[in-house]
């Protein structure tokens, strides 16, 4: 086979194959079938790498987390992860159409944004370091950083083409107000529910009839007794007892440990003056002119005043270069080692930081401070009691869990052992109650099977920050009929709010009637003692006209079949309502910036409609297969 | 070919294949390099010339922005002339037409919209200058072919917002029932931005109950 190859690479054959080769190189490199890493998504073809989209779903999901302050419910997340992936897909379309088009942002443009960007600013200028270390530490190239803006702002040119020519016309702008701002006169009555529900007798009969017809609505709910042991951080801290020995024996393996928390730094009062090396001035040009401003300072000149004048630090600059007292660990290394090497009174030579050249004058020191054990006592007594405690929380919750676990049937032992008092709670629902109840966790374990069914003792719960919980349900108490004393009230007001409904609407129907029948609102109302609401003139926002009222009102219109209408109120009454006047909006109401507003919000909602149907349309078009499992 | 050649023997075969077909190698690299080098210099050309369209762009738009239609029908002109193959044409002349409503001149709109639609290869943003240009018909009286512009086959995923249009424009005919049609068949499609929903049943609302409706259909409490 090979011979034979090799017999006919002769020839053109031989110089086709070559060309061919050394092109396909030169143009796509020789990645070609190299990106087998897992894939998203596929988009028309176009592969969308996982990372980032995990990444993407990860910092909402964490976003949720904070606001939810739990766990997230299963569906928020499945919804999370779909809009997540959406939203990538349609930015991928976006990038195809803007190759395809041919849309192209040049490398200025795309540089001026970057430089734009705040978080690559320092002291409100540009500074390429901050770039570079934003960016490392993101896990971006330059080039590809780059790359990407370049084709945020291509979609955004696309975008904003389509938003910025929206327009709306005089005619719809016109008719938008005269809608939008209707009027409309309107009176109605009420025939309320309350006046009905005293005068309505329920007999201890029909009470009776409807306990047992409708057992059901009058059950108690399910609930279970139980019993718990708790192990406690904040009691186990109460009772930490210690001797003046234990005290110093702790301090002096504390200093040892952690000085930090025993000395107070040295200090030391900074002034400076930055020449920065930037886009503007090279490396060379930043240190002849901080030699030269050294030379002015050296010879006499007032350090602040210098610095006020010439320091590129603006923040400091305008408090004539002081940077307050510093401490180690404040300023970058170089600033740093110089700085606790200077005598008080010193000014520094030119020290380099990635911001460019500083100039330092060492105003003072404050020596640093070790704390003796009387100065530290009270600190001592709180980090000794919260260590020996925590330390015994953990212990006992530990022993807790395995003596529960070993006996499953009953919390005795560990209660016997650990000297703990068996809490008990009763009938606490599904619902939950108070104080532990509350909790849950603990709801949640009580209603589980192996606690529940089995009656055995839960799993150790963290309920908060230093406590720990085992439970176990001693009884489990099924849904039960009420007794009917003690529901009787409860069904008579029912009865009673059923009875006077069905009243209100006959009220109100023969009301609805006589309006129709061209009946003056006013005096029907009289007729059927119900409450008058004078005329008044309202528009669709207006809450002085109750909504569903409004709504009727302004769905009807000025004809003798729909002028008057009737409906039920949420709350049983009923309301009769006629519509006698309507008043379009008008344009010439609004003043001109009102106008000008409205024309601008008009427009940006049509472009913003527009854009939407523009990407959806791109969806719909558009062969996606998303990765699933990937995301299981 | 023999297996076992001696070195020599070896050189000289190389040799040999070398004299045949040399010619032929230089020339296919020869070839390969020129076809690259062709390649990349018709992507940078393309580049330059979409970035040069761009400024032009650029500057319609600021010119659009101060309402200057001289400079801004100038810029493009040279779109036209120079830039036709790029994508800043057809946004040039949305951004032109906006201009013309602006100045109320409603036919020159009418006119852009009506090139996109025939010129673009922007297939989604042929139909949203097909919704403008029906628009701006209708602000120029010529509802007869704001109505066959807005041809519901091609409206797609802004089938909403044809029907909306659609309903505009018969309203200003006085084809009540037609119109309120249109806007229920607005409000019947996916719930998908396409169209500001409110604002169409508003649309809907004001033109009363239809005949043989019941008025009263209460939604949402009180």
């Amino acid at each position: 086979m090979l011979q034979k190859i090799r017999e006919k690479i002769t020839g053109w054959v031989a110089g086709v194959i070559l060309a061919l080769l050394a092109f396909v190189f030169a143009v796509w490199g020789i990645d070609i079938g190299f990106s087998n890493q897992s894939v998203a998504a596929v988009v028309n073809g176009d592969k969308l790498p996982i990372a980032p989209v995990r990444q993407a779903i990860q910092n909402q999901m964490s976003q949720l987390q904070q606001a939810y302050g739990a766990e997230v419910p299963e569906v928020l997340e499945v919804q999370v992860r779909d809009s997540v992936i959406e939203g990538f897909i349609r930015n991928r379309l976006l990038v195809q159409r803007i190759r395809e088009e041919g849309y192209r942002v040049s490398d200025e443009a795309v540089s001026a944004g970057i430089r734009e960007m705040p978080v690559f600013q320092v002291n409100g200028q540009f500074s390429i370091d901050a770039y570079r270390a934003m960016l490392a530490n993101v896990g971006y190239s330059p080039t590809s950083f780059e790359a990407e803006q370049r084709q945020n702002l291509q979609i955004a040119q696309l975008q904003d083409g389509i938003l910025d020519s929206a327009f709306v016309t005089p005619a719809e702008l016109e008719r938008r107000v005269r809608i939008a701002d209707e009027k409309r006169a309107t009176a109605w009555l009420t025939v309320p529910v309350s006046a009905y529900l005293d005068s309505i007798d329920i007999a201890d009969d029909a009470v009776a009839e409807e306990y047992e017809a409708n057992a059901d609505r009058y059950m108690s709910p399910e609930s279970v007794d139980i019993s718990y042991l708790e192990v406690n951080l904040a009691e186990i801290a109460s009772g930490v007892s210690m001797t003046e020995q234990d005290l110093r024996d702790f301090y002096d393996s504390e200093v040892v440990r952690d000085p930090e928390m025993f000395s107070t730094p040295e200090q030391r009062r900074t002034r400076h003056i930055l020449v920065a090396v930037d886009d503007n001035r090279d490396e060379e040009a930043a240190l002849a002119r901080a030699q030269s401003l050294l030379d002015r300072v050296r010879g006499g000149e007032d350090f602040s005043q210098v610095a006020s004048e010439a320091s590129d630090d603006t923040g400091s600059a305008s408090l004539g270069g002081d940077l307050d007292w510093l401490e180690p660990g404040m300023m970058d290394g170089p600033f740093e080692e110089v700085l606790f090497t200077m005598d008080e009174g010193e000014i520094s030579e030119p020290v380099r930081t990635p911001f460019g050249y500083h100039i330092i004058l060492l105003e003072g020191i404050r020596p640093g401070d070790v704390r003796e054990f009387d100065e530290a006592r009270a600190d001592l007594e709180s980090e000794y009691r919260s260590r020996m405690s925590e330390d015994a929380f953990y212990e006992r919750a530990e022993r807790m869990s395995e003596l529960t676990f070993e006996n499953p049937d009953t919390l005795r032992p560990a209660a016997e052992e650990l000297g703990l008092q068996i809490g008990v709670i009763e009938k606490m629902t599904r619902g939950g109650g108070s104080g532990l109840a509350a909790n849950s966790e603990v709801l949640s374990a009580a209603f589980s099977e192996d606690v529940l069914k089995n009656g055995e003792n839960s799993q150790p719960l963290e309920i908060g920050e230093g406590r720990a919980v085992v439970l176990r349900v001693d009884q489990h108490h099924e849904p039960q009929p009420r007794p009917l004393a003690e529901v009787s009230e409860e069904i008579r007001d029912r009865l009673q709010r059923e009875a006077a409904r069905s009243q209100v609407l006959a009220t109100g129907e023969e009301a609805l009637a006589l309006v129709k029948a061209g009946g003056d609102l006013e005096s029907v109302a009289d007729q059927v003692s119900a409450e008058f609401s004078p005329p008044l003139l309202a528009g669709r926002d207006d809450a002085t006209v109750p909504v569903r009222i409004r709504e009727a009102v302004f769905a009807a219109s000025l004809d003798a079949d729909s002028e008057a209408g009737g409906l039920a109120l949420a709350d049983g009454s009923y309301a009769v309502w006629v519509l006698t006047d309507i008043v379009p909006g008008s344009l010439e109401s609004l003043s001109a910036d009102n106008q000008a507003e409205l024309r601008a919000r008009l427009a940006g909602a049509s472009g913003g409609a527009e854009l939407t149907g523009y990407i959806n349309q791109l969806r719909n078009d558009a062969t996606v297969v998303v990765n699933t499992e990937q995301f299981e | 070919m023999d297996d076992y050649l001696s070195e020599k023997e070896q050189i000289q075969a190389i040799r040999n294949w070398w004299k045949e077909n040399g010619a032929f190698v230089i020339a296919g690299l020869v070839l390969g390099i020129s076809g690259l080098t062709g390649w990349n210099f018709w992507q940078n050309y393309k580049l330059e010339r979409a970035e040069a369209a761009g400024a032009v762009y650029s500057e319609l738009v600021a010119a659009a922005d101060r309402l200057d239609l001289d400079l801004a029908s100038a810029s493009l002109e040279t779109l036209q002339s120079d830039y036709s193959s790029t994508p800043y044409l057809a946004q040039g002349r949305l951004m032109l037409a906006k201009l013309h409503v602006s100045r109320g001149d409603f036919p020159a709109a009418a006119d852009q919209f009506e090139t996109i639609v025939s010129q673009t290869d922007d297939p989604e943003l042929e139909q949203i200058a097909r919704i403008r240009l029906a628009r701006t018909l209708l602000a120029a009286d010529e509802s007869t072919r704001a109505l066959e512009v807005l041809d519901l086959s091609r409206a797609g995923a802004f089938g909403p917002r044809f029907h909306e249009v659609r309903g505009d424009i018969l309203l200003s005919r006085g084809e009540t029932v037609a119109a309120r049609e249109e806007y229920t068949r607005a409000l019947e499609g996916p719930q998908d931005g396409v169209i500001d929903r409110q604002a169409v049943q508003l649309k809907l609302d004001s033109l009363g109950a239809a005949a043989g409706e019941s008025q009263v259909e209460p939604t949402g409490d009180a």
